[in-house]
């Protein structure tokens, strides 16, 4: 039997990390529900990033744990803990450059298939990411956005059980995000965890089961999209004045592809 | 709609400050422009959207000489841009914003704002260029200071532009300047585009957030594939149903997101 829907599959114990004298993460726990996606949200320089980084290993926590399916990943590697079943995408984008966009994808290891299977799955993913005309070119000539979509097609190149997405609509075009939404929905469906962290509210409100809100280094807030648009806090750490969470809240028949 | 200045007058003879003649350029063997055309008249708020790869980024860096030229004319307030190297276009008054807050990180705010001013010899005109971006951006003098590289994104991005407004540009390019910014910074910086237009500044600029874009510029073009695909006055681009469905992100029919999301 698979885990039950109320399972945890991902859970943050009082992270820390400092550099320097700048707290960037100061004490955050959550925990990840399985087979939901949830919405890490904060004002730039609240600590998002840092935490993604401490999740996959990027960055040792000062103190504090990971633990993903009941196992800490305290010390391991992040190859390791990708080979765990984790995997993410990064906001400023990292992909080879010397490597063509085809490579980039068959870059991936442990792909356990075989060469021409991994080949068909790249040129499948490539396709839906737009990037068909641009198999045989360079990562680097890639522009911004393309660069996020070959690191969105790459992170699915594998069978992840946990998919970290650092802001994948920034610099995506709209319409091509829409798209990207449906496949993450997909995902959900075959039982996949998906964490996003967004600045794009149509996400965030849309497509998210569940919210965190982080600002300086903590978790100020938690809970389903319509309790959050309405919370002070979060109002006055990530909205700020005049433009009101509402108005890019769920909306009677917005694409939803739940 | 709220916006309350419109320049570009129908029937007005009307001065293109920036044309864009068939331009094509691309990245060693990779073309990516095939004929690009645009114009910005002084005192306009120009926006180009369109899908990833469609050439935004691209038209930007061939107009600042920053990559080939392949074919075409560009024309920057009466002079020929096609060979002129990047500082050199600076000195015409194009100022050019590039995206993703480029900053120099290890540097105050202070010093990258008179790396912006770099061309300009004269100390009083620099310190009067600094005066004027704080008061643009009050935050920035209050951290004159600070390494650029420990502030916030938001803060970066107000840097960036402050820099690009140290030589007084007659123009200025924007490129994402939304680029991964929290919804309040959004805001700001969506502001201050607007604020500087008012004062006479003419701005072009490239934006995924095509709605947000556009609601504030008089007019847009679509890019697709390095070729103009549409173009018109913003409001008209919002309300046009195959802009919508192609590259705004939600169906004509549909009560979607809307123009004020994100």
């Amino acid at each position: 039997m698979g885990p039950g829907a109320d399972e945890i599959v991902l859970e943050a114990r009082d992270l820390r990390k400092a550099f320097g004298g700048v707290r960037a993460v100061d004490g955050c726990s959550f925990v990840v529900p399985h087979g939901k996606i949830s919405g890490l949200i904060g004002p730039n320089g609240s600590g998002k990033t840092t935490t993604f980084n401490l999740l996959t290993g990027l960055t040792t926590p000062d103190s504090g744990q990971v633990i993903y399916k009941k196992e800490s990943l305290a010390g391991l590697k992040p190859y390791e803990i990708f080979r765990k079943g984790i995997t993410r995408t990064f906001q400023i984008t990292r992909i080879f450059r010397e490597l063509t966009v085809l490579e980039n994808m068959l870059s991936v290891t442990g792909l356990r298939v075989p060469d021409r299977v991994a080949r068909e799955r790249a040129a499948e993913l490539i396709a839906f990411v737009n990037l068909g005309h641009l198999r045989a070119e360079y990562g680097g000539r890639l522009s911004y956005g393309q660069q996020k979509l070959l690191e969105f097609a790459r992170a699915l190149m594998t069978d992840p059980d946990l998919i970290l997405l650092d802001e994948p609509a920034a610099g995506v075009n709209r319409t091509l995000l829409q798209q990207l939404l449906e496949h993450i929905h997909r995902l959900q469906e075959q039982g996949k965890t998906i964490v996003i962290v967004e600045h794009d509210m149509n996400v965030i409100m849309n497509h998210c089961d569940r919210i965190f809100v982080m600002d300086y280094g903590v978790k100020i807030a938690e809970g389903p999209p319509a309790e959050i648009q309405r919370d002070p806090r979060v109002l006055e750490a990530y909205f700020g004045r005049r433009r009101r969470p509402d108005d890019a809240g769920p909306t009677p028949g917005a694409p939803r592809m739940a | 709609m709220t916006r309350g200045r419109r320049r570009a007058r129908p029937g007005w003879p009307s001065v293109a400050l920036l044309e864009l003649r068939d331009v094509e350029a691309g990245y060693g063997s990779l073309q990516i422009l095939h004929g690009v055309s645009l114009h910005v008249n002084a005192g306009e708020v120009v926006s180009v959207i369109g899908p990833n790869g469609a050439g935004k980024s691209t038209t930007f860096k061939v107009i600042m000489g920053f990559i080939n030229h392949l074919g075409g004319q560009i024309v920057f307030d009466g002079h020929n841009l096609v060979g002129r190297q990047p500082d050199s276009i600076l000195g015409l008054g194009l100022g050019y914003v590039p995206q993703g807050r480029v900053v120099f990180g290890p540097m105050t705010v202070r010093e990258n704002l008179e790396m912006g001013a770099y061309l300009e010899r004269d100390k009083a005109k620099i310190n009067a260029s600094l005066e004027y971006v704080f008061s643009l951006f009050p935050r920035l003098g209050e951290r004159r200071r600070q390494l650029a590289g420990s502030m916030s994104g938001g803060e970066q991005q107000m840097l960036a532009m402050g820099r690009a407004l140290m030589m007084r540009p007659k123009m200025m390019m924007l490129d994402e300047p939304s680029l991964g910014l929290s919804p309040r910074f959004v805001d700001d910086v969506f502001d201050r585009i607007v604020e500087l237009a008012k004062d006479g500044l003419t701005v072009m600029l490239v934006e995924q957030n095509a709605a947000r874009a556009l609601e504030i510029s008089d007019r847009g073009y679509v890019l697709e594939l390095g070729r103009n695909r549409f173009e018109g006055a913003g409001q008209a681009l919002l309300e046009n149903p195959e802009v919508k469905r192609l590259y705004l992100g939600y169906d004509a029919a549909m009560p979607g997101p809307g123009p004020t999301a994100g």
